[in-house]
């Protein structure tokens, strides 16, 4: 019984991480006032980062940097997409999800000559230095350092919304970019840092996918997290903590499937593998209709191009 | 006067939306030499020729006639599921489903083909009718979710893909494992074949003329009728079309229906036309592609059939890009990212070509 | 002379239009200078050209002398500019403190000092007489108060020149002459203000000079002393105007063709329709008066069936239709003028042909079974309603949106009077409209009540409500205060019903407010 907890907890912590990640960057750019559906396209090509980082440098933390890097780059074009030419956001996300998807798979032919998946690399599956902290030690030095990462990144961002002038000003551009500029804030510098953000945070998401918990990256093994992500922003009401636990709700759901898979029920694993997508509609479903308390220009482009309506 | 406004109207064509028109294909045009030209760094940049593989992708497709037939019988899925893409789009539906509808459609047409025995004349139509019926049933569940409980069409079409897949997947494996070693189901009955339309080598079956049907019924749907002139309207402007009397709620579940369908069909036209039954993981994002499909032709029926031929061509040309210049089949999706990223710039290009700079180049 | 701003041939063309053409005029330190104008003159646009949102495609402004070429609102704030917009910009979210600050919040990048905030921002209301409680969140404040935090922001930026676009909109009367004290003080410490308006009385009494515009050029300057308000009203629209009132018409005899009996309605516990009890007969306008945002919105929609009613009845010609849809209400015989005709009125991308169709698209006469579209017939249609109204564009087959605003009200104008509707709503009708068009609109207004129909008109203009109406309903916090004989009342009596004063018909002269009564 305690080690089906321990094994939940854990689990949870390892499936939660990656969405709550990306769903604190995307929560930073959906209140900003641009929607980020291509956040599972971040994921993707940052998984293939972090892995290419690691292999070139034989260290797990230059896969980081690079999944960062990777992250940013892409929701840079993401950026430029619906924030300078006021493109629809929707559209461009499914844009960046088949860039990432089309340029792991070209690399990991390019680079490693394999279709599928990559080498093994180096990667940063437990945090030793914790190994000495009595009682709890040994459960919390079995934790990826992307989880104590996180709670950096929780933190930090928490911190932004709730002190910060950026973070007023992020709010401000999001609720009414047009108040905004007449305050004289620059609508497109406080999106375009929003939208850079939640590639870091993607970028982070992707990474502990392929060197956090596994240590090569795999075709299709984002599966659906960076929507799971998404959906964490809405049921998380757009607020830093809400987000967080949302996300690790639905990391709860994947552990689940992985523990009963491993006890093994007598359910086909089909129907398992699915907990995680059912769950996040039954949530959705049952908390989006309530109240429609979004972010007042999401998902409006604000540029010359575009007439406002 | 009298004779052209008569006439004009009935059939139109005027100026202004003649320049509607080219500026459209303008825009499409710009946006496929900057993908391709983007695309042209990529390859370079992952040490591989750009001509050579757009050289080999191009033998691919259109290289001989029976490549062009496959390339043509590659645009057939991609077609409907640009049509499903469209259909929701012109009613401000952004639909992610197709993929899932897609898979399901195939499996009710591979279910119908093969345990249903009946007379080809009727067992064909049945298994085709049975693909639209699953691929719109998977629709429904979403434009539920959408109409009750507000839930985001985006987010929900792709969570009932995972589900799709997964379920499918089990059915393949399990209950519905066709005989021998392979992950397939079992094969369909001749009588649920769609006939060819070329004889041997060349590949190419009825299911062509079936998408280009479905193609003309989408645009008399849109464009002749009272219905698609409501979701139009509720497309353009959901807030007039309702103070107006139109039911908006009513129009955009009919038209993720409608779109549900029509991605069935395309998994219906696979399965009865070119695979006869389903192996795990056929489609490859045959869905997914519906979306550049449509957005290239700007949700334009008539386009989409120029579209889909592109994109089928893409899909057809790859494999020998992959052989002959060693770069990834994925080097495709990548384009086609490309190519959504440079539509994105509409707004750009219509910007500059108002003012009559033109050819101003963006960043 | 002091110059404090200098505008030499501002111009400014959006495409298709110039809206600034060849702009030039001084603006002396300390004083209220008033920009008058219609609707549409580009009043506005010339605003925010000196506010940097927009940039002039010539001409040239000086501050204090100096040239200045403002790219953002970030350069005018720099030049101690303060803007209030028409449309406020406020975030309902965020508490007074935090909509005044952002921008230039005090304390530190990474620590906002709100503490400090607050205390800066509770001198200046006291330095200026503007109460207003900083820890309030947005959405819970009054217009009246919204308007302060807005003066606040700019005064917290430290703003010389204070530039008010149309501030006195969204007030009545009363709320008026309170304003005018405002900004009498802001120019009693040295401020110099820049008020937009278009309504004469407020003019007169506060400008030291004025501007008038119109079609995006300058009429011509003048001093308030030396000018009186026909020669301003003249140099508005160019040519007389006789603000006569027409003959009334007695209807008590007429049949009830909508009745509205104790309706209800409220969102969220917010109560936003309370006991409404209305009767609209044949061959009558009823106006309905109020400040904007007293219920008048959810009035229209509770009619129309745009919005479920908690309780009450809505009677047409004696039949309940209290729980129709949209759509039959319309095929019933209820034909409405929305007030925003871009977002409600139109599809901007369908052509006049098309949008001359639209809730008529499913009829025989336009299509075949209900199903099939009948271009023939569509068109002929929309050829006959352009001609009888006027609507002047290229060919019915371009679309809406090409159209000029009043061309795009008869589009729609036409439409609803082609469905021959007994009870015709309008709300704001002429908003933004040229003199032309907005005599336009009136005439056929005044039509439909000739051939006996009902028009119940939503308007926020005074002076409309009591040139085009018989009888006036005044709405106060979704409550109706009083219908009356609009013979029977004048400016005045209005305006303090619009306070929700029952009493405003004896009151004679109308001392103070505060006789609010629920």
């Amino acid at each position: 019984m305690l080690s089906a907890i321990t094994y939940l907890l854990s689990a949870t912590l390892r499936m939660g991480t990656p969405i709550a990640y990306t769903a604190l960057g995307g929560m930073t750019s959906e209140r900003s006032g641009v929607n980020n559906i291509g956040l599972e396209g971040i994921m993707t090509a940052s998984a293939f980062g972090a892995v290419v980082g690691s292999y070139l440098f034989q260290n797990p933390w230059m896969g980081i940097l690079f999944a960062i890097l990777i992250g940013v780059a892409i929701s840079a074009v993401h950026s430029l997409v619906c924030i300078t030419w006021g493109g629809t956001q929707a559209v461009s996300s499914m844009a960046l999800v088949l860039l990432s998807t089309g340029i792991s798979g070209v690399g990991l032919k390019a680079l490693f000559n394999q279709q599928g998946n990559s080498p093994t690399v180096p990667n940063l599956p437990t945090t030793t230095p914790l190994e000495g902290i009595p009682v709890i030690g040994g459960f919390l030095s079995q934790q990826s350092p992307f989880v104590y990462l996180l709670l950096v990144c929780l933190l930090v961002t928490w911190f932004l919304f709730r002190h910060t002038r950026l973070g007023l000003r992020i709010v401000t551009v999001g609720e009414n970019p047009k108040a905004a500029e007449t305050a004289g804030l620059s609508v497109h510098k406080l999106r375009y840092f929003s939208v850079l953000y939640s590639g870091v945070m993607g970028g982070l998401g992707g990474a502990m996918l392929s060197i956090g918990s596994m240590n090569m990256f795999q075709e299709g093994m984002v599966a659906g997290r960076g929507y799971l992500a998404l959906g964490a922003v809405t049921m998380g009401r757009w607020n830093t903590w809400g987000v967080f636990g949302s996300a690790m709700f639905f990391g709860f759901f994947s552990a689940l499937q992985l523990y009963l898979q491993s006890i093994q029920v007598p359910i086909p694993t089909e129907f398992i593998q699915m907990i995680p997508y059912v769950a996040t509609v039954v949530v959705l479903a049952l908390s989006a209709g309530k109240s429609n308390a979004g972010i007042a220009s999401g998902g409006k482009p604000y540029t010359k191009f575009v007439q406002q309506r | 006067m009298e004779a052209k406004t008569t006439k004009g109207f009935a059939l139109p064509v005027d100026k202004k939306k003649l320049q509607e028109t080219g500026l459209s294909l303008l825009i499409t045009v710009i946006a496929l030499v900057a993908a391709l030209l983007v695309g042209a760094v990529v390859i370079l940049a992952f040490g591989s020729n750009p001509l050579e593989a757009y050289g080999a992708l191009w033998q691919g497709a259109f290289g001989t006639g029976i490549a062009f037939t496959i390339t043509l019988g590659r645009a057939v899925p991609v077609m409907l599921t640009g049509l499903a893409v469209a259909i929701a789009f012109r009613c401000s539906v952004f639909s992610i489903g197709a993929e899932g509808q897609l898979l399901m459609g195939a499996m009710a047409a591979a279910l119908v083909g093969a345990y249903v025995h009946l007379p080809m004349i009727l067992h064909l139509p049945l298994t085709i009718l049975a693909s639209m019926a699953a691929g719109m049933a998977w629709a429904f569940f979403p434009a539920v979710l959408k109409l009750k409980g507000n839930v985001s069409v985006v987010i929900s079409t792709i969570m009932f893909n995972y589900i799709a897949q997964y379920f499918v997947q089990y059915l393949i494996l399990g209950p519905f494992k066709g005989p021998g070693e392979s992950p397939a189901t079992a094969t369909i009955a001749e009588t649920a074949q769609l006939p060819d339309l070329l004889p041997t080598p060349y590949v190419l079956n009825l299911g062509f003329v079936l998408a280009l049907l479905a193609v003309v019924g989408t645009y008399v749907l849109l464009n002749r009728t009272s219905l698609g002139y409501e979701m139009r309207a509720v497309g353009f402007n959901a807030s007039a079309a309702r103070v107006n009397g139109i039911d908006v709620n009513r129009n955009m579940f009919l038209a993720l229906l409608i779109s549900g369908a029509l991605a069935g069909l395309a998994g219906g036209i696979e399965v009865t036309g070119s695979l006869n039954k389903i192996v795990n993981n056929f489609s490859a994002n045959y869905g997914f592609n519906g979306i550049p499909v449509a957005l290239m032709a700007h949700n334009n029926p008539f386009a989409i059939i120029f579209s889909a031929l592109l994109i089928g061509a893409m899909r057809s040309g790859s494999a020998m890009m992959q052989t002959s210049a060693g770069i990834s089949q994925n080097m495709i999706d990548v384009i086609q990212g490309l190519i959504i990223v440079f539509l994105c710039a509409e707004y750009v290009i219509r910007y500059y070509i108002k003012r009559g700079i033109g050819g101003k180049k963006h960043a | 002379m002091n110059p404090i701003i200098q505008l030499k041939n501002v111009t400014k063309i959006f495409p298709g239009v110039v809206a600034n053409d060849h702009i030039s005029f001084d603006v002396e330190k300390g004083t209220i200078h008033t920009l008058a104008g219609e609707n549409g003159a580009g009043k506005s646009t010339l605003m925010n050209i000196i506010y940097g949102l927009y940039q002039p495609d010539e001409g040239e402004i000086l501050i204090n002398g100096e040239p200045v070429r403002f790219t953002s609102s970030r350069d005018s704030i720099a030049h101690k500019i303060g803007m209030v917009h028409q449309h406020f910009m406020l975030i309902p979210k965020l508490t007074v403190a935090e909509n005044i600050i952002v921008g230039q919040e005090p304390g530190s990048a990474l620590m906002v000092d709100r503490k400090g905030a607050e205390e800066k921002i509770r001198q200046l209301s006291e330095t200026y007489g503007l109460k207003i409680d900083p820890h309030r969140k947005v959405s819970e404040l009054s217009v009246t108060e919204q308007q302060r935090v807005e003066i606040l922001k700019i005064l917290y930026r430290e703003a010389e020149i204070l530039i008010f676009d149309e501030p006195t909109a969204v007030l009545t009367p009363q709320e008026i002459d309170e304003f005018c004290d405002i900004l009498l003080g802001l120019k009693a410490v040295g401020k110099t203000i820049l008020f937009i308006s278009h309504k004469m009385a407020e003019v007169m009494k506060i400008s030291d000079r004025i501007t008038v515009i119109r079609l995006g050029k300058v009429v011509g300057t003048v001093n308030k002393d030396e000018t009186t308000v026909p020669e301003l009203t003249r140099m508005m629209v160019g040519r007389d105007v006789s603000l006569e009132r027409r003959e009334r018409r007695t209807f008590t005899d007429q049949p009830s063709l909508l009745e509205l009996r104790d309706l209800e309605y409220s969102v969220h516990g917010v109560k936003k329709l309370s006991g409404i009890n209305l009767e609209l007969r044949a061959g009558e306008v009823l106006g309905v008066a109020g400040v904007d945002g007293n219920g008048q919105e959810e009035l229209v929609q509770a009619i129309c069936g745009q919005i479920p009613v908690d309780s009450g009845q809505i009677l047409f010609r004696g039949t309940d239709i209290t729980r129709q849809s949209i759509r039959d209400r319309k095929e019933e015989g209820i034909g409405l003028v929305p007030e925003d005709r871009h977002k409600d009125g139109l599809v901007l991308e369908y052509s006049v042909a098309e949008n001359l169709i639209l809730g008529l698209h499913n009829h025989k006469e336009f299509a075949k079974g209900g199903v099939w579209l009948d271009f023939r017939r569509i068109h002929k249609n929309a050829e006959e309603l352009q001609e009888a109204f006027d609507i002047r564009c290229a060919n019915v087959d371009v679309a809406a949106g090409t159209l000029s605003g009043g061309n795009q009200q008869k589009i729609i104008i036409a439409r609803e009077a082609s469905r021959d509707p007994d009870v015709f709503v309008a709300v704001q009708p002429t908003r933004g409209l040229d003199i032309g068009a907005m005599e336009f609109v009136q005439k056929t207004l005044l039509e439909q009540r000739d051939k006996g129909k009902g028009v119940l008109l939503f308007s926020l203009e005074l002076d409309e409500i009591l040139s085009v109406s018989d009888r006036i309903a005044v709405i106060f916090k979704g409550k109706i205060v009083d219908v009356v004989d609009a013979t029977s009342v004048d400016r005045q009596q209005l305006g303090l019903m619009m306070l929700g004063s029952r009493d405003a018909q004896q009151e004679q002269g109308g001392v103070s407010v505060g006789s609010q009564n629920d």
